[in-house]
């Protein structure tokens, strides 16, 4: 890939990533919405939320906050910058994982209990979701030989059929990500919580803007993610990514919101079972074929 | 050795549906302990009994809460026709139950969405709130209200329900039940609905009892007390059962809610072929001299109407002591050592209603 | 009907406690506490057990007068005299749980204001803090 598709499709990515991510999730309105025998808000209502958090008034409880979520906010961007242009996976995990410390600093800079037992969690919710992405570099590495998204996404071969369980275990990690029941305990997409809105509980107006805005770049970065496995086949891949977010909706809708410590082991021993399993898998099958 | 903070819990917060304030003292996500305190939305009303007259004090007993607002109103009338000993028409008795029994479900069916609510079950609760429009519509074409439909009076009931009105009840009550069904069943069964209520906020049966628990939470601890019992209005010709639950979990106090909501399906099954013609009220002269305490099962559990009258238009005093009020002590006693994230939960299953508590 | 006939006990203020106590003993509950104020305060204990419904009624003369508290027999008696003294202005004398008035008032008239909590900076105007 050279220069200029580079750049191109880094501006692509911070262009079209938001527009994409508002428009899934005024989709996954509406879709909650009908589970629930509700008509729904309109499809471009997280828009609307956005624009009018940005014309809200600037309210700090703490400034410093607000510096730390910039750096949430420039990290996501960075990571999803570095995926899209084809760059090393192992960069676009940790920045990402710099993007969600930042945001965990931030929390922590504001006084309220409220906020710091969020951040406790979102915190808890990294270390439940980081081992399952770092496994799937893994897994990619061990698959392609090379840790570059532009190696992998040009491989002629359906990498899901190697990975299944590298796949399976980076479903479970989005609903984490995604904030969906079960594992919506660092903050909810409503405020009907014991920690009321938790992480985000001190961040008002263009400050909680600046958090969507850089959860939706999260989104489609977690999605492009998925999208390797099926790289070869574009519309297949369209096909699986739009199940996948259906299924996340769908456990939203039919879970309860369960214990810090439930969404700790359970997705531990998830990792462990599909996303290691997988790799031994692997191993072992690439030590038959190259001995 | 985890450092101790303070949680501020209300009165303010999106999961508390009324005004209490808890400081949670907590160890990491441990509640060590619960300090309550009220007095946010204190109304004066046991006051105004004695600046208004006996019979228009019927509107404000239905004010004392906004869900039970019903069984508040029949209640003091009870306590007052005790006291003035009325013998109301026994059309008006039935219809009384009627009402009562509609009032539980609706009551009960929305608590049950509030609590799928508090666990972060959007659906549920949506779910359960949809059913109960049902029988909202119900109460709306007997009385004329939804909610605070001011149907009970002293001597009587302030209005006739027309008798093929009472003939198509029991339909739409099918319908509604058959809607609650499929619902129920993700409260009793699904997975992630047990794990946060199974075994959480564990009240025993001794400490129910002791602590002056009463209603759902009572049953849910196993002691069989139901005032339903005792046969006031027509109770005393239908059949009811107490429905008790021995594990005295968050669970178990859902169940009983649950299949309370079932058994006054059955009891209204009872009543609606068998309200009898005749007059609805009666005329009422004097004034009340005397005192009686009236005993009522409100959805939240017993209530107590203590009014004391002496000849006079005003009465001297009028109490009544709410099954929140009555809930407070045991519900300290299930939150310590909880999680933090069971607060909600704990303090939904007594099912608050702070405004009652504090009148 | 077969709602049990309510019966009341009148006692004394000392001789209290030895009624609440011989309640307990046939297994009642505490149903509630009401206070009325006719000339004096009179003060209704209610106490129910299966087919009894049964109230112990003490006189107290003024509120300079201190009531026992029944707390310790029935530990949840605590939410009924903190009421009683708040909204009637009684005392009672050994109280498990006593707010000292401030059940239904706020212990500081305008809590959560500047109040540090879970190590946050103070407010940086000492003024008002009085010091």
């Amino acid at each position: 890939m050279n220069l200029t598709h580079a750049i191109l499709a880094a501006l692509l990515y911070i262009v079209a990533a938001p527009v994409l991510a508002g428009l899934l999730a005024g989709v996954d309105r509406i879709i909650s919405a009908r589970m629930q025998a509700r008509i729904g808000p309109p499809l471009l209502q997280p828009f609307y939320d956005l624009f009018k958090l940005f014309q809200k008034e600037r309210i700090a409880v703490n400034k410093t906050g607000h510096f730390f979520l910039l750096g949430y906010l420039l990290f996501t961007i960075i990571a999803g910058v570095e995926f899209f242009i084809g760059g090393d996976l192992l960069i676009v995990i940790f920045a990402l994982a710099l993007g969600s410390v930042f945001f965990v600093l931030g929390a922590f800079a504001a006084g309220s209990p409220y906020s710091h037992i969020g951040a406790e969690r979102e915190l808890i919710q990294l270390m439940a979701s980081e081992p399952m992405l770092i496994l799937s570099a893994m897994g990619f590495y061990v698959a392609t030989g090379s840790f570059q998204v532009h190696d992998i996404w040009s491989r002629p071969d359906l990498l899901i059929v190697i990975l299944p369980g590298m796949f399976a275990g980076l479903v479970y990690v989005l609903t984490i990500k995604l904030r969906k029941s079960p594992f919506d305990l660092a903050t909810s997409h409503h405020a009907h919580q014991e920690i009321v809105k938790g992480i985000t509980t001190e961040f008002s107006g263009p400050y909680l803007a600046v958090i969507e805005l850089a959860h939706w770049y999260e989104t489609i970065l977690l999605l492009g993610f998925l999208y390797l496995f099926f790289a070869p086949w574009p519309w297949l891949a369209v096909l699986a990514l739009a199940a996948v977010y259906f299924l996340e909706i769908l456990a939203d809708n039919t879970n309860a919101r369960l214990y810090w410590q439930w969404v700790l082991r359970s997705s531990w021993i998830f990792t462990a079972v599909a996303g290691a399993g997988n790799l031994v898998v692997l191993y072992y099958l690439s030590r038959g074929g190259t001995p | 050795m985890a450092n101790r903070t303070v949680i501020p819990f209300g009165p303010q917060h999106p999961v508390l549906p009324e005004p209490i304030h808890l400081d949670l003292v907590i160890e990491d996500e441990h509640v060590v302990e619960a300090i309550p305190s009220f007095g946010f939305i204190h109304r004066g009303l046991e006051k105004l009994a004695e600046k208004r007259d006996f019979t228009e004090f019927t509107f404000v007993a239905e004010r004392i809460c906004g869900i039970c607002s019903y069984i508040h109103g029949m209640g003091y009338c009870q306590a007052i026709e005790s006291v003035m000993g009325l013998e109301i028409p026994e059309r008006a008795k039935w219809l009384r139950t009627m009402w009562a029994e509609l009032s539980r479900m609706h009551s009960h069916m929305m608590w049950l969405g509030l609590l799928g609510d508090a666990f972060g079950f959007e659906n549920l609760f949506m779910a359960f709130w949809r059913v109960r429009e049902g029988l909202l519509d119900i109460i709306e074409e007997t009385s004329g209200g939804r909610v605070i439909f001011g149907a009970a009076k002293v001597g009587g009931i302030r209005r006739d329900v027309p008798d093929d009105l009472l003939a198509r009840i029991p339909a739409q009550l099918a319908k509604i039940e058959a809607e609650m069904r499929p619902i129920t069943d993700v409260f009793r069964d699904d997975f992630s609905v047990r794990q946060r209520l199974c075994g959480v906020g564990v009240l025993s049966q001794k400490d129910a009892y002791d602590l002056g628990a009463v209603g759902p939470v009572l049953r849910g601890s196993g002691v069989a007390v139901d005032t339903r019992l005792e046969g006031y209005a027509a109770y005393d010709r239908v059949q009811v059962e107490p429905i008790v639950e021995s594990d005295g979990d968050c669970w178990a106090r859902a169940m009983v809610r649950i299949r309370e909501v079932y058994q006054s399906f059955e009891i209204l099954k009872q009543v609606l072929p068998n309200v009898p013609a005749g007059p609805v009220d009666m005329k009422v002269t004097g004034a009340p001299n005397g005192e009686f305490f009236a005993r009522l099962e409100q959805p939240r559990g017993e209530v107590i109407y203590y009014v004391k009258g002496s000849g006079k238009k005003q009465l001297d005093r009028f109490r009544v002591r709410t099954p929140t009020f009555a809930n407070i002590p045991p519900l300290l006693k299930m939150l310590q050592g909880c999680q933090l994230a069971d607060v909600p939960v704990i303090v939904l299953t007594i099912d608050p209603c702070i405004s009652c508590a504090e009148r | 009907m077969n709602a049990p006939v309510q019966r009341y006990v009148e006692v004394q203020p000392d001789a209290l406690l030895e009624a609440v106590r011989a309640q307990q003993l046939t297994g009642s509950r505490l149903v509630q506490i009401c206070c009325t104020k006719l000339a004096g305060f009179e003060l209704t204990y209610s106490f129910a057990r299966a087919g009894a419904f049964d109230h112990v009624r003490v006189q107290i003369p003024d509120n300079t007068v201190k009531v026992p508290s029944i707390s310790p027999i029935y530990s949840c008696s605590f939410a009924y005299e903190n009421e009683i003294h708040d909204l009637f202005g009684l005392s009672f004398l050994g109280l498990n749980i006593d707010y000292k008035g401030t059940f239904y008032k706020t212990t500081i008239p305008a809590p959560m204001v500047g109040t540090p909590v879970c190590g946050a900076p103070a407010p940086k105007d000492k003024g008002a803090h009085g010091e």
